[in-house]
């Protein structure tokens, strides 16, 4: 067995036995059995589109805390220490623990959306920007063990880069032209936001072109909080 | 407060390595982002094949930087490290083949259990690991073997710590206080390993502030102190160069009386002969330095109360 292999069962495995990441879980499925319910009995029918950002700039990203988690435990327990000085390169570490949140994320995001059917998009569209949108927990992944030193601090700083996601919410509250709208495109889930609202009303390229947008505004983050971390494991402080 | 230590001169026993060392260091130096003085400042010296080397000092001395210089935990640094032939910087992951790191703090996976985490490292290397179950065996885990480490007590964790770090039959091993938190019967199984392990060829860097450690195991040692080597030798030519060659006598029926004679004529001191003779003999001891005392006289003050203030 590849070690990397051999890793990504032993991450699952970590899960599997925290129950911290087991309520995640049950958390994330519940919230998506209630939506569907929702849906299906035909309440709240006004509501439904903010629901569904709601869902999806709240709760998806949360299923990629799950690798985030790991990443802090190691931490914290001083045991990524002891993986620093085996074979298996740390960038390799990293890469697997991004693919596994993106794993977890993408396809959480399209069985909610598929699930919910509170905003009806065909398959093709909605995937553009959840890839964007999950991109938001990898970045969240890489940043929160990069800046803090135990699971406290993690936990603290996991509210606050939530907040730099769900802030994209504000986007469907204020007047669509109003200048200070424009300043919640700091946050490029508002980018996903603009992407599916651009394909619910048929603008199709527009969908897509935020869509990109945010995919690259995301990698662009999420290739700072690498440098970081990578300067962080390598010893040295900042 | 640290004294001021004088960075070893260049004539001194084995600083520069020959083909036959499995670490050679030269002129290494580090410093840690925004401090102006050097953790390692200027060390130089060699470790041969199948030697057990000490680097004893106080806390924050900078062995423990000196060690994660050499285990690559931090990669930045000024001057030349030669690692079994090839330089630091040259290795790839293979390097981590070649080395086993024992961390001075416990550090596992704790929702898994002793041989879960033993197995799962195993299977990060392409070498051949030893058997878990006999290594557990070794160090007295085998009954926890199949316990989860969050239940193991501080001594058991260190131990677990140990084996992971020898498991995969590294050429060299670091080990960072591998002792610290072991009661003295498991202490004396982890020193027996180590001593095995030189004997098997091994090649060991041992990191400790215990005097009796480096006594028991190291065939050469250094006083590590303001990230400077301000001796190096074996603990034996220490004690021996910094020692008293007395002997020391305390004797008397009623009063008790304390003497002290010179080793060198001994047996012609015809004082200290009419004092065996006597019968009255009550404790003699030779005094020697012990390693404290060499690190006292080197450093100009004590390890442990070093320790304390630190």
């Amino acid at each position: 067995m590849s070690p990397l292999v051999s890793l990504a069962i032993h991450d699952l495995t970590s899960i599997r036995r925290d129950q911290v990441l087991l309520n995640i879980i049950g958390l994330m499925v519940m919230m998506v059995a209630i939506a569907a319910l929702v849906r299906a009995f035909g309440y709240f029918t006004n509501w439904w589109v903010t629901i569904q950002f709601l869902l999806l700039l709240g709760y998806m990203p949360g299923i990629g805390y799950l690798t985030a988690m790991l990443i802090v435990d190691e931490v914290d327990s001083g045991v990524d220490r002891a993986l620093h000085v085996s074979p298996l390169p740390r960038n390799h570490v990293l890469a697997l623990r991004i693919a596994m949140c993106i794993l977890f994320v993408w396809p959480y995001g399209i069985i909610m959306v598929l699930a919910t059917r509170m905003i009806e998009l065909p398959l093709f569209e909605w995937l553009p920007p959840l890839l964007a949108l999950s991109l938001a927990s990898v970045w969240t992944t890489v940043t929160v063990p990069t800046l803090s030193r135990d699971k406290v601090q993690a936990l603290g700083l996991f509210k606050g880069l939530n907040l730099y996601v769900q802030i994209a919410a504000l986007y469907l509250f204020i007047p669509q032209g109003a200048w200070y709208a424009q300043i919640l495109l700091l946050s490029p889930a508002t980018w996903s936001v603009k992407s599916i609202l651009a394909f619910t009303e048929g603008a199709t390229t527009a969908g897509y072109l935020w869509s990109f947008g945010g995919v690259v505004f995301w990698a662009a983050l999420i290739a700072v909080s690498v440098a970081v971390y990578r300067r962080r494991q390598d010893g040295d402080e900042w | 407060m640290t004294p001021e230590v004088q960075a070893l001169p260049s004539d001194q026993t084995r600083l520069s390595g020959t083909a036959q060392d499995a670490i050679i260091v030269e002129n290494l130096i580090f410093s840690y982002p925004g401090q102006a003085r050097p953790a390692v400042d200027g060390v130089s010296f060699s470790v041969a094949h199948g030697e057990i080397f000490g680097l004893l000092g106080p806390s924050g001395a900078g062995k423990s930087t000196l060690q994660k210089l050499l285990t690559r935990q931090q990669r930045r640094f000024d001057g030349a490290v030669q690692i079994l032939g090839k330089p630091l910087a040259a290795w790839g992951q293979d390097y981590f083949e070649a080395i086993g790191v024992g961390f001075e703090l416990p550090n596992h996976y704790v929702k898994f259990t002793a041989i879960e985490n033993l197995r799962f490292f195993a299977s990060l290397y392409k070498r051949e690991s030893r058997d878990p179950l006999e290594l557990l065996a070794l160090v007295g885990l085998e009954d926890a073997a199949h316990k989860k480490v969050e239940t193991f007590s501080k001594g058991m964790r260190m131990r677990l710590n140990f084996v992971r770090a020898i498991q995969h039959d590294p050429e060299i091993v670091f080990l960072d206080e591998p002792t610290a938190g072991l009661d003295p019967v498991n202490a004396r199984i982890v020193k027996r390993i180590i001593a095995e392990l030189r004997r098997a060829g091994k090649t060991i860097v041992l990191t400790t502030h215990n005097m009796h450690d480096v006594d028991q195991l190291c065939d050469r040692v250094s006083f590590v102190v303001g990230g400077r080597f301000a001796v190096l030798d074996a603990p034996e030519t220490l004690k021996a160069k910094y020692g008293r060659r007395t002997v020391r006598i305390m004797h008397g029926h009623d009063v008790v009386k304390t003497d002290e004679f010179p080793l060198d004529g001994l047996a012609d001191d015809q004082r200290f002969n009419a004092i065996l003779r006597s019968g009255a003999v009550r404790t003699l001891h030779s005094q020697e330095a012990s390693l404290d005392q060499v690190f006292s006289d080197v450093t100009g003050t004590s390890l442990n109360l070093m320790e304390e203030a630190a």
